[in-house]
């Protein structure tokens, strides 16, 4: 059998998906080769972890135990016999079992016993990425309250959502559906498991219909609300879900402040994001040092599109657009067979939104910078420059790729997938140096009385 | 007399809960090695979190947790296959004891390779690390993100297969260089 036919094996039965000949196929490999067997450990260990890892291990409704199940700690025994009974033996086994679930108290909480605190209500989390927190990866727990200086973690709830936070953050679970954001920021991602997801904060109600979200609440009492994938609806606290106290849905690529409970919901016009992985930043994030803010001058009811920028964040991958339609997210990539160029390497990248996805030609931008700077425009290669970038900028020779866009819009029906079926459009690099703090304007991408068929231009700011 | 009313209710210490918790990924990637798959594998480790509770004055120490740990959870997918004798077993009893050894054999620092998994995960490219969420964060199938990116099934599932090895190798790579330094 060869050894493509094995990998085929080995996937069927990792998935659950093998017959009874493949089975008996795939035991006799493994009877006959020790290779195989150790071929076979390596696949579903890492199924095993990956699955574990990933928050997918979950456990079944029936062993989630409430944590007031767990039994008290035993204090001065008093009982006539030597042993315990049966029934109070059982129930110290289940309460350990439960407890290495909640052993997270024990590193949380600095030494306090795991039985002191099982009899906590919580929910049930599964601790995904751990960085500078005393959770660690793998581990399984029971939480009521989150509190974290410092450090950041990404956690499975029990009903599916996956948060990300950062601290200073402080959260309570209400329960598996609902999460109070009492400081800090929170990046929800409830995929289709989890909709109906609630996120709320002392001003803000933030219902999720199926996606990937992020909520801030300052130090201020503002609450912003930032969609990177799906939709949410907007709610004042308090009050009732009905369409009627529905303040705004917000989509991907959108997003919006609230100052106050009262205050009526305004656009958020720039976002501050982590990276490749799509989270918002928290309160102990560095700003970008070189950018102050992004803005426009679109004044429009229900207009929520926000400019995302990424502090240092610009390399293979980083985010070009967050689009509305639920597609994926546009990033920046290399052209093939080129290196990434060294020159725009951590800078901030400012990610933009498509003209062409909103379907009406843009306004200016405006930069402001903090310092010294070189601005650099990412323009599609198809279109002519306007004159605002030939006269302003140069062209640097360097080229880039966004993508993966999708077939069915102007701005890519001429375009042929590449090698991976996936379709990119090619930017040129454009530079200008501005030589002390202020603002840059930067027009749109062409007159505006014309059909842009072209990508949006991006944006990408380094210090001098 | 007041000390032979004492019950015996010396339960798990918190070192040995630590161990069991720190235990509890790689008693599960034993266990679903064992049944060839994730399905029953929680009622399974959790039985076998039961025994090993009930049995926790037995261990010893000096001896390393996981690989005595191992034993109980070989016992419960034992009992696992014996409970469901009409569904689908991937390994018979001979096979699967042969495995089990060899698998008990290689028993390591089960808290450590979760976490050079992370780091093996960063290593991969932001496409590689997208099919991964997408398999196991989200849990799409198989079939479905193939569909999604046009490609065949078998293509797809010859890609996971890679993706496996390429992290199982990058995970005993960095522990094989932490066990040299």
């Amino acid at each position: 059998m060869s050894k493509k036919s094995f990998e085929h094996l080995c996937h069927a039965v990792l998935e659950g998906t093998a017959d009874e000949l493949e089975l008996e196929q795939f035991r006799a490999q493994l009877r006959a080769e020790a290779a195989q067997r150790r071929a076979y450990a390596d696949q579903a260990q890492m199924h095993a972890l990956l699955t574990w890892q990933q928050g997918r291990a979950a456990i079944p409704a029936r062993t989630l135990l409430s944590p007031a199940d767990v039994p008290p700690q035993p204090k001065t025994p008093t009982f006539p016999s030597r042993r315990a009974s049966p029934l109070l033996q059982a129930a110290l086994v289940a309460g350990v079992v439960l407890m290495v679930g909640l052993a997270f108290w024990k590193f949380a909480d600095h030494g306090r016993k795991p039985a002191s605190v099982a009899v906590a209500k919580g929910v049930s989390v599964d601790i995904l990425a751990s960085e500078g927190s005393s959770y660690q990866v793998g581990q399984r727990v029971v939480l009521q309250k989150l509190r974290m200086d410092t450090g950041s973690l990404r956690f499975r709830i029990s009903s599916g959502a996956v948060l990300d936070v950062e601290g200073p953050v402080a959260l309570e679970f209400v329960n598996p559906m609902r999460v109070r954001l009492l400081r800090g920021s929170a990046t929800t991602d409830v995929g289709s498991e989890a909709k109906g997801f609630v996120v709320e904060t002392a001003n803000a109600t933030v219902l999720d219909i199926g996606t990937r979200f992020g909520v801030s609440y300052a130090d201020d009492g503002s609450t912003d609300i930032v969609v990177l994938e799906g939709e949410v609806q907007v709610y004042r606290a308090g009050q009732p879900k009905t369409p009627e106290t529905k303040l705004a849905s917000l989509y991907g690529g959108e997003a919006a402040r609230m100052t106050t409970r009262d205050a009526k919901i305004q656009r958020l016009q720039q976002a501050a994001l982590r990276g490749d992985l799509l989270t918002i930043r928290g309160l102990n994030a560095p700003a970008s040092d070189v950018v102050s803010n992004v803005s426009d001058n679109i004044k429009k009811a229900n207009f929520y599109r926000c400019y995302t920028i990424v502090p240092g964040g610009m390399r293979e991958g980083a985010p070009a657009s967050l689009t509305k339609l639920g597609h994926n997210k546009l990033v920046w990539r290399v052209m093939p067979g080129q290196l990434f160029p060294v020159e725009l390497a951590g800078a901030d990248v400012i990610g933009t939104f498509q003209g062409e996805v909103i379907r009406k030609p843009l306004s200016d931008i405006n930069l402001e910078l903090t310092r010294p700077c070189a601005v650099y425009v990412l323009f599609d290669n198809r279109a002519t420059p306007p004159e605002w970038l030939r006269h302003g900028f140069r062209d640097t020779g360097m080229r880039l790729r966004s993508g993966p866009w999708w077939p069915d819009l102007v701005a890519t029906e001429n375009l042929k997938p590449d090698q991976n079926g996936e379709i990119n459009i090619e930017h040129s690099v454009w530079r200008k140096d501005v030589p002390a703090a202020g603002t840059v304007t930067l027009g749109a991408m062409v007159p505006k009385q014309k059909v842009n068929p072209y990508a949006m231009y991006g944006i990408v700011v380094k210090a001098l | 007399m007041k000390e032979n009313n004492a019950v015996a209710t010396s339960g798990p210490t918190p070192e040995f809960v630590q161990l069991l918790t720190a235990s509890q990924s790689a008693l599960y990637a034993f266990i679903v090695s064992l049944l060839g798959g994730v399905n029953d594998a929680h009622d399974v480790l959790q039985e076998a979190n039961m025994k090993l509770c009930r049995k926790c004055a037995e261990y010893d120490p000096n001896q390393p947790f996981l690989r005595w740990a191992y034993a109980f959870a070989r016992y419960e997918v034992m009992a696992c296959r014996k409970r469901s004798q009409r569904s689908r077993l991937v390994l018979d009893d001979a096979l699967l004891e042969t495995f089990a050894d060899e698998v008990e054999e290689s028993s390591d620092d089960a808290d450590r390779r979760l976490k050079v998994l992370e780091t093996c995960m960063e290593r991969m490219t932001p496409r590689q690390r997208e099919l991964i969420a997408a398999r196991y964060g989200r849990g799409e199938a198989v079939q479905d993100i193939a569909s999604r990116l046009s490609r065949s099934e078998n293509a797809m599932a010859a890609l996971f297969y890679r993706l496996r090895k390429l992290l199982a190798d990058c995970v005993q790579s960095v522990l094989g260089n932490e066990v040299r330094a």
